[in-house]
């Protein structure tokens, strides 16, 4: 079995994207974006004789379950969760406050904010170049419950494309955060980086053909199981991230289903996961039935690759069949083994004669 | 792969090794006892040896249900030619076979055989790996070249 828990660390080490906590440029410019919407909020709301409501906001995304990447474009993606203390039912235009929030932001960069489906999008740029983009999903509280509702649609959009749906941002991370613990924790999130890394260089970035990191996430919460190996001449027990990758793999292609498609008269291996929060809606939805084969295809490739990485005794094998096809130019290549082979003149032996005794 | 520590060396016997005697055990009776060299090569920075290849019966040799002859020309002109595609890395180190029974143990015939290999065989290295494979568990001996002396270092089920 090919020993190559160094090169998966040090392929972790390489993609893995600091906590926004310990990114302090990003946590400035977040903090600049919440205090800018704050004061904005307060002027409106007074310019229109209204009480100010109360605002609050959520880490959201990657950054906030520390499972981020660095992003192939090096366009940082920040996710903070805008909560008024309002109740939807006094705002039957879901997409109100958050073109209030464009409003306040129109001018804070080159780029003009952008209101996107789910959320207001803010996008810094450096000569054209955009560096990073902070999403401001919106939410609203009900006044019959205890939930909380995302403010869906787009400005212009039709009555039936702009509604409030039923979110729980705070549950999806705890879900998450609280998943698994201590060494299995850390490896789970090592299994899920490497997975969005093999994400951004196997599948097409157009669209929706990359399955969705949420989804990718989701799965690997319920799926995943933390693997070590025995080394025997320490006599420990040390993480084995290729067996545990291979397993993920392994478990979250069982969770396919050969689906008919009476249309295009084919079968294609179709995935449906439930978000496990409110509002349980399937993680994969925005994927066709094409793009949802092709994710299982692309599966069972990485799984095979994976099998093949671990029948190779030699690091600088097992590291070249998944770098940089699988995993990107960031997985290293140990130097190969045969170059560390001492070089010997011809031996032979004479012949042999074995027989079992009675 | 495998790792076993004897005396001052560490010895590597890689899965493919493993691989093929438990793919030759003799677990239906009318299989014959199989064998062959080991091949392998030694680490320039740690010194560890690396079990990493191995011969497999040829038509020359003698195959029967208890008894395996392995003819010396055949075998060593796989050897050399090994040795060649290898970049001159690899030597002979030692011998496998198969035995029809659970858990193997040598016979007096293995042991005599294995002596005179210690003895006889050309190679650089001070010792010779030994392995015997059995229907469930196969045995790793360690053959000292300078005193002859041979000791059982390894047992284990095979890797399913």
């Amino acid at each position: 079995m090919a020993e190559i828990q160094k090169q998966f660390e040090e392929f972790h080490d390489a993609i893995k994207l600091k906590r926004l906590k310990e990114s302090k440029g990003l946590r400035e410019k977040r903090d600049i974006i919440t205090d800018k919407i704050k004061n904005g909020v307060k002027t409106k709301f007074e310019e229109k004789k209204k009480d100010v409501p109360s605002l609050e906001f959520i880490d959201q995304g990657s950054y906030a379950v520390d499972l981020g990447i660095v992003p192939e474009d090096k366009d940082y993606d920040i996710d903070e969760g805008v909560i008024f203390d309002l109740y939807k039912e006094d705002y039957t235009d879901s997409v109100e406050l958050k073109t209030m929030i464009r409003d306040i932001l129109e001018n804070h960069t080159n780029t003009p904010p952008k209101i996107k489906n789910p959320c207001v999008t803010i996008t810094y740029s450096l000569e054209d170049e955009p560096v990073y983009h902070v999403d401001l999903p919106v939410y609203l509280k009900s006044k019959y419950n205890n939930n909380l509702y995302l403010a869906w649609g787009k400005e212009f959009a039709n009555k039936d494309s702009k509604y409030w749906d039923l979110a729980d941002p705070e549950g999806l991370n705890d879900h998450i955060k609280n998943s698994f613990t201590e060494d299995a924790k850390k490896q789970f999130k090592r299994v899920v980086r490497y997975m969005k890394k093999w994400k951004d260089v196997c599948f097409n970035s157009s669209g929706n053909s990359r399955p969705p990191s949420i989804g990718i996430t989701i799965a690997a919460v319920e799926l995943f199981s933390h693997k070590q190996s025995y080394n025997s001449l320490s006599g420990k027990l040390k993480d084995d991230d290729l067996g545990a990758l291979k397993d993920f793999v392994s478990k979250l292609k069982s969770k396919f289903i050969l689906k008919w498609d009476y249309d295009l008269e084919k079968s294609f291996y179709t995935i449906e996961y439930k978000l496990p929060v409110q509002p349980y809606s399937n993680v994969f939805s925005k994927m066709s039935n094409n793009q949802m084969d092709s994710f299982y295809q692309k599966l069972c490739e990485l799984e095979d690759a994976l099998i093949e990485a671990e029948g190779k005794s030699d690091p600088h094998e097992a590291c070249n069949i998944l770098s940089p096809k699988y995993f990107g130019d960031k997985f290293p290549i140990p130097e190969s083994k045969e170059a560390r082979y001492e070089q010997v003149a011809l031996s032979s032996a004479p012949s042999s004669n074995s027989a079992k005794g009675y | 792969m495998i790792s076993i520590k004897w005396e001052k060396v560490v010895i590597q016997i890689e899965e493919q090794v493993i691989k093929v005697i438990q793919n030759m055990r003799q677990d239906s009776p009318a299989d014959k006892e199989s064998g062959g060299m080991l091949i392998g090569s030694v680490l320039t920075d740690s010194r560890d040896t690396v079990l990493r290849d191995y011969t497999f019966p040829q038509k020359e040799d003698f195959q029967s249900r208890y008894r395996f002859i392995r003819r010396e020309d055949s075998h060593n002109a796989l050897l050399q030619k090994k040795w060649k595609e290898s970049n001159r890395t690899v030597m002979y180190l030692g011998e496998w076979h198969t035995h029809p029974e659970m858990d193997p143990h040598y016979s007096q015939q293995d042991h005599k055989n294995w002596k005179k290999l210690l003895r006889e065989s050309k190679t650089f290295s001070d010792y010779l790996v030994f392995i015997i494979g059995g229907i469930n568990i196969y045995g790793v001996w360690v053959g000292n070249r300078e005193n002859e002396k041979i000791e059982l270092v390894f047992k284990g089920a095979y890797n399913k």
